[in-house]
Formats: structure tokens, sequence, C-alpha cells
């Protein structure tokens, strides 16, 4: 027969345990201490994805018949909002941290090496979906305009007023490319015309569309939505 | 009368309060995110959901990840390595299964107060299990690029989807039964909070 004693030493260490874990479970609840607390966590995440990213490893493809369809329009305003951007007079800006700033037009774009990419798009609500996509690697173009390839971030500035920026080993990445077709054809207005970044290493959010200005810097860019709480690396 | 080491020791009681804080954070802000992009027509009652919409509810998803992450491997590593981590969880038999399920429907199941009956530990290791395949899951969706070896093995990114939400379901079930019980044993409680030690009296 056995009955069970609880020490004095138990009481006090488990009565310190719960007022501890109240106590700092109620700072939860003041929005003065929980962001900054979550702001901390997050940039913590930052890091230890930019840690887990490696350069070489690829996204998986995909083959034509698994591509979805239809895709799926996405944005922060509806369809009909969508900018309506001149493909003639619409030009690329370079800037920032390089040798060479630059205002690349579409035919500019066109003559680069083109790479075809089967990859899936993975939304932070959740969803995805497989698309194709074709243009210059995002590498080529800050080759071309002697970017600062040590920098820290690279920043694009869209015609829709979206801006949102990635770490320079993403944006080096194989796989990580100005896309200019969707579908074989070129993009369409819902899907970002004339150009816009897909990154199958980031969430579907980094896939700035609409791109109008792409900047290398120092300086933490931000982003439309980062700023307003989502993780900035944002990687997969 | 010896006084033994607590059932429970400091350690195991920690993790265990760590893991349960941990678990309701991220089943709680689960549903929120589940909620943005449902795959099944269900949608969890926001005052059941934790960080309100999407973008809260992942900042609380993304933290309460490291906590649960570490006090599962630390339950484990305590258990494996230090044998501290309270009542044996092995052997199970199909034996024993069967007489404690007969001694349950006869309401005489013996809960006893330092050791698992044969249904406890497999209950126990099952969410162990689930508690590894959620971890497992959760980083296929975290980042199915670089783990993506863990996604393919779930069948791709949208099974792994799947597999998170199955075991947020199993892990779940697992919560409320485990309360239950809490409830019809009270002391259990005590001794989870405050370690109770086991006084044994000897009969001759």
């Amino acid at each position: 027969m056995s009955h069970q004693t609880i020490t004095r030493r138990g009481l006090l260490a488990g009565l310190t345990g719960v007022g501890l874990t109240a106590g700092i479970g109620s700072l939860a609840f003041v929005p003065t201490l929980r962001t900054p607390a979550l702001d901390h966590v997050s940039r913590f995440n930052d890091t230890m994805q930019d840690t887990l990213f490696s350069a070489d490893r690829l996204a998986p493809t995909y083959t034509d018949a698994e591509i979805t369809q239809p895709f799926r329009y996405n944005a922060f305003y509806p369809e009909a909002y969508a900018p309506d951007v001149d493909p003639d007079t619409w030009r690329l800006r370079v800037d920032g941290r390089v040798t060479r700033p630059a205002a690349l037009s579409l035919h500019d774009l066109r003559q680069l090496q083109a790479e075809t990419q089967i990859t899936r798009l993975i939304c932070i609500e959740g969803w995805s979906a497989v698309g194709k996509w074709a243009g210059p690697r995002l590498s080529d173009v800050l080759q071309a305009a002697g970017a600062d390839m040590s920098a820290k971030y690279v920043r694009f500035d869209c015609a829709d007023g979206y801006h949102s920026s990635i770490d320079m080993a993403s944006a080096l990445h194989a796989q990580t490319i100005l896309a200019l077709d969707f579908l074989d054809r070129p993009l369409s207005r819902a899907f970002g015309a004339p150009m816009r970044l897909r990154i199958p290493v980031k969430l579907g959010f980094k896939n700035a569309k609409f791109i109008t200005r792409i900047s290398v810097t120092n300086a933490f860019p931000g982003g439309y939505w980062e700023d307003q709480g989502y993780n900035w690396f944002a990687g997969l | 009368m010896t006084d033994t080491d607590p059932i429970y020791s400091g350690l195991a009681r920690t993790l265990h309060w760590a893991n349960a804080i941990a678990t309701l954070g991220l089943i709680s802000s689960g549903w929120a995110i589940f909620n943005a992009a449902a795959f099944y027509p269900i949608t969890f009652p926001s005052w059941a959901t934790l960080g309100g919409y999407l973008t809260g509810a992942l900042r609380w998803h993304f933290l309460f990840m490291w906590v649960f992450l570490c006090s599962v491997l630390g339950m484990v590593a305590l258990r494996l390595i230090a044998r501290r981590g309270g009542p044996r969880l092995f052997p199970i038999s199909a034996n024993g299964m069967m007489a404690d399920l007969r001694a349950t429907l006869a309401l005489r199941l013996k809960h006893d107060a330092g050791a698992y009956n044969h249904i406890q530990r497999a209950l126990y290791v099952i969410t162990l299990l689930a508690c590894v395949l959620s971890v497992a899951s959760g980083m296929a969706l975290w980042k199915p690029v670089q783990f993506q070896s863990i996604a393919d093995a779930m069948g791709g990114y949208e099974m792994a989807r799947r597999v998170h939400f199955w075991v947020m379901c199993g892990i779940s079930g697992f919560v409320l039964v485990h309360v239950a019980m809490v409830a019809l044993v009270p002391s259990s409680l005590g001794r989870m909070l405050f370690g109770a030690r086991l006084a044994q009296r000897e009969h001759m």
C-alpha cells in the first residue's frame, strides 16, 4: 500500500512555477510587451532560416501535366485594380549598390538567357499552386549591373505601390528569375505584367509583381506585408 | 516508511508544462492559420484561436514551435538517457491491454500513482509518436524546399498539410482524454505540479 506526500520544497517549486508562468503568460495580453517579444522571435526565426538555407538545394520541379489550372489570382486588391503597365515605355531600374545602374527595357531582358521552371508557389495562407514561369535569372541581371554581391538585401518596388525585399543569397539562387512569361505566354496583367519576381525558395508574397525597380542595399528594406508582421525571411 | 524520489522529477514537470502550454498555443494558433485557407469545409471559431488573424497566429505558431520542439526532445532525452521522465512506458502487451480494458469496463481499473497501466502506456507512446510526426510534418510545411525529403515522404507539400492537420486532431483527442482523466483523478494534478513523493508503507 502506498500514499503520496508533497514536500514543502515541492510545493514551493510548484507554486513558483505556476506564478512565473501566469506572470510571463499575462504579459502576452499587453500589446506593448507582446509585439516587441513576437518581433524578437521573428528576427530569431530570420536567422534560423538563413542558417537552414542552402544555395545549392533546388525547389522541386514538376511536369506540364501537374500545372494547376486555373491558376489562382492573388494580391492585396481585386483583380480589376491591377495596374495596366505599358510594356513599351516600361523600364526596370537597377540601382543602389551597383557600379552600372541601369534602366532595362523588356527588349533588354529578352536578350538575356531565359530559365524556364515549373515550380510550386506556396502562399503564406497555406494554399499552393504549380505554375510555369520563364525569364532571366536575377543573378545575371545583378551581375550585369555590377551589383555588390556582398550586400545584404535586394529590394523590389512595384507599379502597384507594393514593395518587398529578400536576402542576397536567395536573390542569387539558380531558380530565382525575373519572370516575363507565365504558362508559355507573356505575363498577363493579373499575374504581374510585364515582369515579376519568381522565387520558389520564398513564400508567395515575396514574388513581387509589376516590378519597376530593383535596389541593392545594406539598409533593411522591409516590405508591404513584412511591415505588418509577416516574417521577413519567409524562406521555404 | 521510506521516502522515494518524486514521481515526476522537477525537469520532467517543467518539460510537461512547457509542452502543455506550447501544445495549446500551437493548436489554437494553428486553427487560425487553417481558417486562412481551409482545405476541409470547417471554420474554427475565432474565440478558440490565438493571434487574431493570420499574421498574429503565424507569429505565435513560430514562437511555440520552438518551445514544443525543445520540450519533446527534452522528454525523449530524459526518458532515454536519464530514465527520469516518469513511470515506465514499456513493456506494453496485448494481454496487459486486454486485462486493463476489461478492468476499465468493470470500473475497477487501478490508477496507481507512480505506475502506468497498459492502456496509459499505449496512449502515451502513441501521443509521443504523434508529437514527433507533428514536428516532422511541421518542418515539411515550414521549409518544403530545405526539408523536401520529409515533404516527399509524406506525399508532397499538400499532403504534408493534411498530415499536420490529422496529427493536430490526434493530439487534440489526447488532450481531451488526458484532461478528463485528470478531472477523474485530481490528485494527479498535484503530482504534476508539486512533485509528490511516494511514501511506501511496508506490510508483512
